[in-house]
């Protein structure tokens, strides 16, 4: 097999994980989307780190493999599903959402271009900072589920 | 009574499908071995029927495949909102643009091109 039909069929596997990695992302941006804010909201970060660690391998992959993100026109303002969004009362340390909304700003960047390593990158980013929420975030929730069950023995 | 009389059937060989839709002359025939593509055989020699392939060709079109190029879709909201956006195109190919789904067709046409390079016989049975 010639170096050209490796390279084919790289490609041909790349895109396959590339699609893959795509849905996995729509899918935890639709269960924020849909979401009511409630306890699962932890495990719908975590579920968004995952995605967005799935992107990374996928267009470090892409890159490797010659091939280029398809830009997305007028991205560099877009808005993430709205339990994201700043404003919105969300749960989780200010610090961290800072984290995040920078590194929204920077994948918004990212997908304007089409520069697959830039893109890896930040999606790699978004997963740090989205798996370090997730972790505060399900903290609060077992001191809040602690404190309940505090209050409930001492109220027996 | 007047004697109805309708045009010949016109017939085209694998090679003639194949190249008409630019694909690899293996790819026609697994269709026609699929069932997927009518054909007429005789002995070893197989025809397809215009009027079948033309037919076919046009409910494949209709089906909705996107074409490769075509740029609607692709959005920041669709990104944001639960839709697959940014799939990968060849690097030195910046024109021509994928929409979801087309990847897969990007992948058969890649495909076909490593069928089409190591096929030993591209030429029509006898």
């Amino acid at each position: 097999m010639s170096f050209a039909d490796d390279l084919d069929r790289q490609r041909a596997h790349v895109m396959r994980l590339v699609r893959q990695a795509s849905s996995g992302w729509a899918e935890a941006m639709r269960a924020h989307k849909l979401a009511p804010p409630d306890a699962g909201f932890a495990t719908r970060l975590r579920a968004l780190s995952d995605a967005a660690a799935t992107e990374q391998v996928a267009w470090e992959h892409a890159h490797a493999a010659g091939l280029l993100w398809r830009p997305v026109p007028g991205a560099e303002h877009a808005e993430p599903p709205y339990e994201l969004r700043p404003g919105t009362g969300r749960r989780g340390p200010p610090e961290l959402w800072a984290r995040f909304d920078a590194a929204v700003a920077s994948l918004n960047l990212a997908i304007t271009g089409s520069d697959a390593a830039a893109v890896a990158d930040a999606f790699g980013e978004m997963s740090e900072a989205t798996v370090a929420l997730a972790d505060a975030v399900a903290r609060e929730d077992e001191a809040a589920r602690h404190a309940a069950d505090t209050r409930s023995r001492g109220a027996a | 009574m007047a004697e109805h009389s309708e045009p010949p059937e016109s017939f085209l060989t694998v090679a003639e499908v194949a190249e008409i839709l630019k694909l690899n002359q293996q790819t026609v025939r697994n269709w026609i071995d699929q069932g997927s593509l009518p054909a007429l055989r005789i002995g070893r020699r197989v025809r397809i029927k215009r009027s079948d392939f033309e037919r076919i060709l046009a409910e494949s079109y209709s089906g909705g495949t996107t074409p490769v190029g075509s740029r609607g879709g692709h959005s920041a909201e669709g990104f944001w909102g639960g839709e697959p956006v940014g799939l990968a195109e060849p690097s030195g190919a910046a024109s021509e643009v994928l929409e979801p789904g087309e990847a897969e067709l990007l992948e058969d046409l890649q495909l076909e091109k490593l069928e089409h390079d190591h096929l030993a016989d591209g030429s029509e049975r006898p």
